[in-house]
């Protein structure tokens, strides 16, 4: 399980990374580089088109990849799903973030589901998507491949299965707590966490 | 249906830790290059308000047969107004990126609703960054209109 609250104070070396930009306006590629160039990215590939952004991504191996969902002529969702199809595991498994601006709801399920790390809404912002990229470096998801799906698992947080069913799944934690492995807490020690004391700065 | 479960090397991991650039450091850096283009930038935004204004203007007397053009413009200037510290011209596009799926779902069109928005995007362009009464106030309304004409139409934008 990945929170945000894990990406403050953390240091990002990005000094040789490979990221791949894609989208349909040269300006926002731009807004994208520059954002990059400042975490230390020193090789930044664009591409203005989803064909052409599929050929490169099996030329190179790529560290991330931030997708528009605004492309042509496969939109950045489906640009993603193919991405995630693709036979080279290293454009199969590249961290993958998808940046939409105006969503329509139906296009809502398709961002979830077309596979990307994470789904980013612009306008971005310089420290949302440094916090975002230490995000994914600690994201720690599973990568699951069904017919109907690609990508890294969808859940970000596993509660378990709910509460009197048996989970499907071989990682599912059950609900049932076991036994204590330690002593229960005195009267007096428990008290201790209430009770007011003064403090000396 | 049965599903494939993995765990492949996350690519990006080692690149976390105690090397390379602080959050303030990288964000302080990445601020100063948007600065360097922030010329360009709001000239293509200055491009968009006046291609958004040619749509209109060309479509007349049938406006509604612009509405794609529109949309993908104002998602444009919705998508990159926020970085050059015109966020609230951003969410009036925004606010128009609303209308103009709404009337793309339902069929319907009114060409006075959009025009309220274009006009309100010029003044949001123009608007000094300490007016923020007047902004808000400008895009309140212009939320009132988006959800009046979702209850005129049957509903938001699917």
């Amino acid at each position: 399980m990945i929170r945000l609250s894990d990406t403050t104070g953390s240091k990002l070396d990005l000094s040789n990374a490979n990221v791949l930009i894609v989208g349909e306006r040269a300006s926002e590629l731009d807004i994208l580089a520059q954002m990059l160039m400042g975490f230390g990215v020193p090789r930044i590939q664009r591409c203005e088109n989803s064909d052409e952004a599929i050929a490169i991504a099996g030329n190179d191996s790529f560290d991330l990849a931030l997708v528009d969902a605004v492309l042509t002529p496969a939109d950045g969702y489906s640009l993603v799903t193919t991405m995630r199809r693709q036979p080279q595991t290293f454009v199969r498994h590249m961290p993958i973030v998808l940046i939409c601006g105006h969503v329509r709801r139906s296009d809502v399920v398709k961002a979830r589901d077309c596979g990307a790390n994470l789904v980013l809404r612009k306008p971005l912002s310089t420290q949302v998507l440094f916090n975002r990229i230490v995000l994914l470096a600690r994201d720690q998801r599973q990568f699951v491949e069904c017919d109907t799906y690609a990508g890294p698992d969808r859940r970000f947080q596993s509660f378990g299965p709910p509460v009197g069913m048996k989970g499907r799944r071989h990682d599912d934690l059950s609900a049932h707590l076991g036994r204590a492995t330690e002593a229960n807490l005195s009267q007096d020690a428990i008290d201790g966490f209430f009770s007011a004391k003064k403090a000396s700065l | 249906m049965e599903a494939k479960f993995s765990k492949p090397t996350n690519r990006l991991a080692w690149r976390v830790g105690d090397k390379g650039l602080s959050r303030a450091e990288a964000v302080s850096q990445a601020e100063k290059n948007l600065k360097s283009i922030s010329h360009a930038g709001l000239a293509v935004l200055d491009e968009n308000l006046d291609q958004l204004e040619c749509l209109f203007a060309a479509a007349q007397p049938r406006p509604e047969t612009a509405l794609q053009d529109m949309y993908a413009t104002s998602n444009a200037i919705a998508g990159v107004a926020g970085v050059f510290d015109l966020a609230n011209l951003g969410r009036a596009a925004y606010s128009l990126c609303d209308l103009l799926a709404g009337f793309e779902t339902s069929g319907a069109f009114n060409a006075s609703a959009v025009r309220a928005h274009l006009d309100a995007l010029r003044v949001l362009r123009r608007l000094p960054p300490n007016a923020r009464a007047e902004a808000g106030a400008l895009l309140a309304n212009l939320t009132q209109l988006v959800k009046h004409m979702e209850q005129l139409t049957g509903g938001p934008a699917n």
